[in-house]
């Protein structure tokens, strides 16, 4: 008997399952139409304020006072997200209603902080999308998005982290990072860090002074992460690269992303430090001996053709891949490179003849694709 | 005699009740943490809780393929229609006796080419490598000798140059944004090993540029059923068993992998049928033994749309060879049930796979015997037997339901009034009789295990049409 009551519990259950599943979809066919009703208003209510504005008086209160009431909701934020996108931030009396905005903003930021990290994450989406920083100072709410770092929705941290890029303020973002590797135990994801300060919006040589200053501050992985992005962003800092390569108590996780720099952007007092780490053959230290390798790429000489070539000869897989691309890239011919090479050194000459196989159909791959970019321009 | 009967049939009935509970839990449970998550999952989306495809990382695709000459060309196609930035396509040919290869370079410009492979998992010899750069990734194709779907992959493994691998089957087509949110767990987690995708028949959509443009249930019945069939079995163990880090299988049709991890744990196993199950049983193991850090993740947002066999008997040989494969891996890693080492995977998990899978059908066909001994010897409540039997079928046919529109609803499909009507019926009608006629095929799957164990059987195949 109690099996038949448990199964006729859960039957229940199940029942109300699927009745919620039809509900919701009728909920979901008549949501987009809702949020297209709820823009119309917002946007009705903004151009007779934006009217008011062009004839050089101030939004009413009683507006800022309804947004206050009406975007604490997040549903009436999602429509009021659509306005936005459709108004022009390059018209005056549109960058002064975004002003004015601020303390609703602001206001907004203390509701959305105490809310569930789903809300929280998608104002912090609002603020930086929108890009709400071009037309407001907005000191607080710096600070109180260094309060959504401490949320436990990853999504709310890189957001917020965003929305603080935004803002362009290097002691903030730095800040930032501080509180979210204590917050991640260091662990957040490189990558993450790394894409997201790509999307600072101030002066990056700032940032990167503020960031290097910090440096010994971060976690192994932030400095990581942090050297990527002085990579992908500015070749002003060979220097601090070559001194933080020089420097063996430096952990060697760092080193490679400096190695990486160098390459990136060849730097000539790197050059015997890098000649010397390719011909490394320790087989402990073979990473150097690969990642040296790729770098090289960027210089030339007889040196770095020779050190390419020994390293050609490497017992590891890795280094001869990096050295016979980094040996294709010098533009020499197939007959002159294979003539560097040992008669009986196949590892390395397949390697070299597949670098070489490879640059063949690269290069027929852009006569393929310049030929019809070609006739179509004869067509024009 | 009599007695002895009555004394056995009481057991049954006792094991039965006992085993239809847990069932009917699991069930339970699992749909409806599934949905719930689904929901939220939906939400979050709505509120842009998710990492902008602005974040990602390098992905090796690999596409086992042996005698595909009818679905690879379709199959690379939507590969190169993926929206993500750095990926390659890797098409390992395992000795076809068709045109794959053929077709290969036919459609892709593919040049034979010398390239050194640097083998660090056991696979058959290469024979030829090919490769194009024609497209927006580069693919290459590589043909060996002929050495199993686990021995594809490993050759995969080993062309591989980007840290992460998905392995995608060659009959399969990926939706545009797939790739995009597999590797989410993986940004958000470094800890994260593996990642699986969600799985879903695609006889009777249509897809064009990677996305569905219109979603019918598929015309044949068959393929219909199973349709329910995908959805109830994603939903249900899935998302729950991603709660506690406890997935041990993730659809060799769509999963994505860390190369240094599955290189560690020794790559695939060529001597299994379930080389899928067996790799993320073993990635569990390697693990832990080696006190490393580590997640399996399941994400139902990342969608792989599937071949399903339309002919019963396409799909007895598809569900054999699962049988199979499931046993095997089972075997070889039966020292983690019950084993506290390995925490909810051995106490839960694979007790899950165990009774429930791996066993299920024995039981049932048990239970049909015992029931039709029952009548035979007059020992049978026979109206009492029907409603039980009414409350099973209407209890699996709602889950299934649920499931169903959970998984349509979530990711935006619009449904004909047909189709629900069809879904309807043929939700009934899959636990009536599908399941049986499975239940009867997984039981004989096992009986001549010793001599087809590394018998594959043929699928037909149908073209799959891409705009």
């Amino acid at each position: 008997m109690g099996a038949e009551v448990l199964l006729y519990g859960y039957g229940l259950v199940c029942i109300s399952m699927l009745v919620f599943n039809l509900l919701y979809m009728a909920h979901l066919h008549t949501d987009d139409r809702r949020r297209v009703h709820r823009t119309d208003w917002f946007r009705r209510q903004a151009t007779s304020q934006l009217e008011t504005i062009r004839s050089g008086g101030q939004a009413s209160p009683r507006h800022w006072q309804m947004l206050r009431r009406r975007l604490a909701r997040v549903s009436h934020l999602l429509a009021f997200d659509r306005l936005l996108d459709e108004l022009d931030g390059r018209d005056p009396a549109v960058r002064l209603y975004i002003q004015q905005f601020e303390p609703v903003c602001l206001d907004l930021a203390r509701v959305y902080l105490r809310r569930e990290n789903t809300q929280a994450a998608y104002f912090c989406h609002f603020l930086y999308r929108h890009q709400l920083q071009r037309f407001m100072p907005a000191e607080q709410i710096q600070q109180l998005l260094l309060s959504y770092l401490q949320k436990d929705s990853l999504y709310c941290r890189v957001n917020a982290l965003k929305a603080l890029c935004t803002f362009g303020n290097p002691s903030v973002v730095t800040d930032a990072l501080l509180r979210l590797q204590n917050r991640d135990e260091g662990q957040i994801r490189e990558k993450l860090v790394t894409e997201t300060l790509r999307s600072y919006t101030g002066d990056s040589d700032a940032l990167i002074a503020q960031l290097l200053q910090s440096f010994d501050r971060f976690s192994l992985h932030v400095q990581r992460a942090i050297l990527d992005y002085i990579r992908f962003t500015s070749g002003n800092y060979c220097n601090q690269m070559l001194a933080l390569l020089q420097d063996d108590s430096r952990n060697k996780e760092l080193h490679f992303p400096a190695i990486r720099y160098l390459g990136r952007y060849p730097y000539e007092p790197a050059r015997a430090l890098l000649l010397r780490l390719a011909r490394d053959d320790d087989p402990v230290r073979w990473e150097y001996a690969a990642v040296s390798a790729a770098a090289l790429a960027g210089y030339t000489g007889q040196d770095v053709q020779e050190a390419l070539v020994q390293a050609l000869q490497s017992p590891n897989w890795y280094v001869r891949y990096n050295a016979s691309a980094s040996l294709e890239r010098q533009g020499l011919s197939y007959e002159s490179l294979l003539g560097r090479l040992r008669a009986d050194d196949r590892y390395a000459r397949e390697m070299l003849t597949y670098r070489l196989e490879q640059r063949r159909l690269e290069q027929q791959a852009q006569t393929a694709n310049a030929q019809p970019a070609r006739r179509e321009a004869a067509t024009v | 005699m009599r007695d002895a009967i009555q004394w056995f049939l009481l057991c049954v009935e006792f094991f039965f009740i006992l085993y239809m509970i847990g069932y009917a839990s699991f069930l339970f449970l699992s749909v409806t943490v599934g949905s719930s998550e689904l929901y939220a999952a939906k939400r979050r989306n709505l509120l842009k809780n998710e990492l902008a495809d602005d974040y990602f990382i390098p992905v090796s695709v690999i596409v086992p393929a042996h005698n595909e000459g009818v679905t690879i060309e379709a199959t690379v196609r939507s590969l190169l229609q993926l929206e993500y930035r750095l990926y390659e396509i890797i098409v390992v040919d395992d000795g076809s006796t068709d045109d794959t290869v053929e077709l290969m370079c036919k459609h892709f410009h593919m040049q034979r080419i010398e390239r050194p492979i640097q083998r660090r998992i056991p696979c058959q010899q290469e024979t030829a490598v090919y490769e194009s750069l024609s497209y927006k990734v580069p693919i290459t194709l590589v043909c060996k000798k002929n050495g199993g779907k686990a021995d594809a992959l490993n050759m995969g493994v080993n062309v591989s140059r980007y840290p992460y691998f998905l392995c995608l089957d060659a009959d399969s087509v990926l939706q545009y944004d797939s790739l995009e949110k597999i590797v989410r767990p993986v940004l958000e987690d470094s800890d994260v090993v593996a990642v699986g995708g969600t799985v879903r028949p695609c006889n009777g959509a249509e897809i064009e540029n990677g996305r569905v443009v219109r979603y019918r249930m598929p015309r044949r019945l068959l393929a219909c059923m199973q349709v329910l069939e995908y959805d109830r079995s994603f939903l249900a163990s899935r998302i729950l068993f991603d709660k506690f880090n406890g997935n041990i299988i993730i659809s060799g049709a769509f999963g994505l992998f860390l190369k240094s991890a599955v290189i560690a744990a020794g790559g695939y196993d060529t001597a299994t049928m379930g080389e899928d199950m067996e790799l993320v049983v073993k990635l569990h193991v390697f693990c832990r033994e080696n006190h490393r850090r580590y997640r399996i993740r399941y994400v139902s947002d990342a969608i792989c749309w599937t071949q399903v066999p339309e002919r019963l008997r396409d799909l007895c040989r598809q569900r054999r060879r699962w049988h199979i494969g499931l046993f095997q891996s089972m075997m070889k890693h039966r020292h983690i049930l019950g084993n506290p080492r390995y925490g909810l995977v051995g106490f839960v998990s694979y007790f899950y796979f165990l009774i429930y899978e791996l066993f299920s059908p024995y039981i049932e066909v048990f239970g049909v015997l015992t029931t039709l001994l029952a009548f035979a010897v007059d020992l049978i409540n026979v109206p009492f037997m029907v409603l039980f039997f009414f409350i099973y079928v209407v209890y699996a046919a709602v889950l299934s339901l649920t499931a169903f529109f959970a998984r349509v609803h979530t990711i935006d499909l619009r449904l004909y009034p047909s189709d629900i009507f069809k879904a309807v019926g043929l939700c009934i009608f899959e636990v009536t009789c599908l399941r049986f006629i499975l239940a009867w095929v997984r039981m004989a799957a096992l009986i001549g295990y010793r001599r087809k164990k590394h018998h594959w059987g043929r699928i037909e195949r149908q073209k799959i049409e891409f705009k």
